[in-house]
């Protein structure tokens, strides 16, 4: 009887692995549908505590997230997506930070509360054919202290039957800095340039049936105005301003394996990623989410993620003494840190419908005063025909 | 508003039908990508043409080179392997030759002289297969997906029917049944399972939502001779009409694919062993001598 059980498990598996085989499913052709999908973010960026604050409002960032996006087939084989964002903040900054009484760093923040808006267009063409695919996107964005123009030109190219996918791209932008309130403020930088090139290839491999395994490796070089506009350090009791060096050069890669499992329809997701530049700062980070599908309707999304970064070379939260090489920077970005990420999501399908809510909780810790924490909820409607 | 299209047409030797529910502006694109599929899938297996795959692999049998194959016959080559395993060497894909001297029509039995020379040029031991690279080391050799590539392309028109967006419907190629969905209000298709011994009849009528169904039996082509039948399952070791227990097998699967191969074996074990399919894992009904169904189909 054993032996007949294994007759099914051996002609489903060679089945399956045909009918696999058949359908470039895998290589996700374009679909010759039009897909309209828009999402709403909130993200609130969490209080700051009393005791870390010196000077200006406990209150951070909440930010407003509208983002549109319109994908259809242009031809057979090719298929156009056009995106917009709209993006609205308010709250303070943190601007710099002082040592208090007892030389512990406090932070300074923005005084007045800032307004903004920020406004994205983007349009992605794509083209595929049995073996391969490619993708050229532009888009633009612009805010009234910042412009940036953006070019991607990536591919994939499928091997081993259809089991194996070579990923490559190369991206590049350029962006335009005109700090507002140059003239109230002396130094504010103005008609500032930053260039940022990026390559990458990477490689994913079916293994079986039920999993998935890839690993990515890309590189970034960064040149022009790569300090903060805004933010300044306290230097021997002078406040200077954030001046960092004008090329940051990047290496990371990630690792990462799908594993479904049948029985339990559900599947892990595992993502691990290195990443270091030459300001030496290094980060690790590691990402865990389930899905879980409920019936063919339903699919619920928990997912953890670790993160952390050592800090720059030049970091400092405050400067005792000055630096000869004149780079300063106290912005909690470059110091060390470790964030936890837990994120929540569900989706729902109906025929060509799909809405989905996610909740993301985000939570920051080490030396810097103004490491960030913040909530964010987001919900998505998409609908494809 | 959905409604309900019918498209009947021949293929692959057999009468072909599919049924499925889409909008009237749909509909007509959906048929023509379907018949386009399956008139493709035939053009690549059949052994009629003398551009299709089979017959590129049946003639460069012997010949010293292999014939490199694409992904997709590389997986109904592997399929036949697994096929040939479990089923014991019954389910041969080389055994086709052996039609050269069955001929049904003619009511006689085939010269045991030309049939003892065809046997050294049966079996699937003797080819070498790996992927992608397939030889048949004796001249003619030859290989058949007939035994299967019907049940495979019903399973590939229901991959395609569900990527058109069609959620109910049915796939009928030549009795070799698979389902898309039911009807819209979730009522199931009732599928007839063809009477062993009257034709155009229905000995049973199951009921299908999802999955696939198939048939095989001893009536599809056979010939009496002396009151004596002889059926066109043959057995590859010894080139001869098996004579079944079961005059008729009806498995359900997942996929047609699979329901087919069972129900195939199924009749080519019943020689020895009547009660192959019990505790195979698949849901089946079977027919005896003496027309009574037995299987967990049956209530």
């Amino acid at each position: 009887m054993q032996e007949k059980k294994s007759t099914l498990a051996a002609l489903s598996s060679a089945a399956m692995m045909l009918s696999g085989l058949a359908q470039p499913a895998l290589a996700n052709p374009p679909d010759q549908k039009t897909q309209i999908a828009y999402r709403f973010t909130n993200y609130s960026e969490g209080e700051m505590d009393a005791k870390d604050v010196a000077e200006g409002s406990l209150e951070r960032y909440q930010i407003q997230v509208h983002q549109l996006s319109v994908k259809t087939p242009v031809s057979e084989d090719t298929e156009i997506s056009l995106s917009v964002v709209n993006e609205t903040m308010s709250g303070a900054s943190p601007w710099y930070v002082v040592p208090n009484a007892e030389g512990e760093a406090v932070q300074v923040m923005s005084g007045a509360t800032i307004d903004e808006a920020r406004n994205e267009l983007g349009m992605d063409f794509r083209s595929y054919n049995a073996s391969s695919e490619t993708t050229l996107s532009l888009s633009v964005s612009a805010e009234n202290d910042y412009e940036s123009l953006a070019f991607g030109y990536s591919g994939q190219w499928r091997t081993l039957q259809q089991r194996g996918t070579l990923s490559w791209g190369i991206s590049g932008s350029r962006d335009f800095i005109n700090a507002t309130d140059a003239d109230i403020y002396a130094g504010r930088p103005v008609e500032e340039i930053k260039n940022r090139l990026r390559g990458y290839l990477g490689y994913s491999i079916v293994m079986t049936r039920n999993r998935l395994f890839g690993m990515n490796i890309g590189v970034t070089s960064l040149d022009g105005y790569l300090s903060d506009a805004y933010k300044l350090a306290w230097v021997d009791n002078e406040i200077v301003r954030d001046n960092r060096p004008d090329v940051q050069n990047q290496v990371g890669g990630s690792l990462m394996l799908r594993q479904f499992f049948p029985e339990a329809q559900a599947a892990l997701h595992t993502d691990i990623k290195l990443y270091q530049n030459d300001w030496e700062v290094t980060s690790e980070s590691l990402d865990l989410a389930w899905y879980q599908n409920l019936g063919s309707k339903w699919q619920l999304v928990p997912s953890l993620r670790y993160y952390h970064q050592s800090a720059a070379t030049f970091y400092e939260p405050f400067y005792e003494n000055r630096r000869a090489d004149g780079f300063y920077s106290s912005d909690y970005r470059l110091s060390e840190f470790s964030a936890v990420s837990a994120r929540f999501k569900v989706i729902r399908q109906w025929n060509t419908v799909s809405v989905n809510l996610q909740y993301e909780n985000y939570s920051a810790s080490g030396d810097h005063p103004a490491l960030l924490s913040y909530s964010a909820i987001s919900l998505g409607v998409g609908t494809s025909f | 508003m959905l409604s309900l299209h019918k498209h009947s047409f021949k293929a692959m030797g057999s009468r072909c039908e599919i049924q499925f529910y889409a909008s009237e502006a749909a509909a007509s694109g959906i048929i023509h990508n379907a018949v386009a599929r399956l008139e493709a899938l035939e053009a690549k297996y059949t052994r009629y043409r003398p551009k299709s795959v089979t017959s590129q692999i049946n003639r460069a049998a012997g010949g010293g080179e292999p014939v490199e194959v694409d992904s997709e016959t590389a997986g109904l080559l592997n399929y036949a392997q697994v096929l040939f395993e479990q089923s014991d060497g019954l389910f041969d894909i080389t055994s086709g030759i052996l039609r050269r001297v069955w001929n049904f029509r003619s009511g006689k039995l085939p010269e045991a002289e030309r049939l003892q020379q065809l046997l050294p040029r049966i079996g699937w031991q003797q080819v070498r297969w790996e992927a992608p690279y397939f030889y048949l080391p004796t001249v003619g050799m030859e290989i058949d997906f007939g035994g299967f590539v019907k049940e495979y392309a019903a399973d590939q028109l229901v991959a395609l029917l569900k990527a058109e967006g069609v959620e109910h419907g049915l796939v009928n190629l030549g009795g070799d049944i698979a389902v898309v969905g039911p009807h819209p209000d979730n009522a199931p298709w009732q599928v007839g399972i063809q009477h062993p011994r009257k034709q155009e009849q229905a000995i049973a009528r199951i009921p299908m939502s999802r999955g696939a169904i198939a048939t095989s039996g001893d009536y599809e082509r056979f010939m009496l001779i002396d009151g004596e039948r002889y059926c066109h399952l043959l057995n590859p070791r010894n080139g001869f009409s098996i004579r079944p227990q079961r005059i008729s097998v009806t498995v359900i699967a997942d996929q047609c694919l699979l329901a087919g191969s069972f129900a195939s074996v199924a009749m080519l074990k019943s020689e020895t062993d009547t009660n192959w399919l019990a505790d195979s894992g698949v849901h089946y009904l079977q027919i005896d001598q003496n027309l009574s169904m037995d299987g967990n189909l049956v209530n």
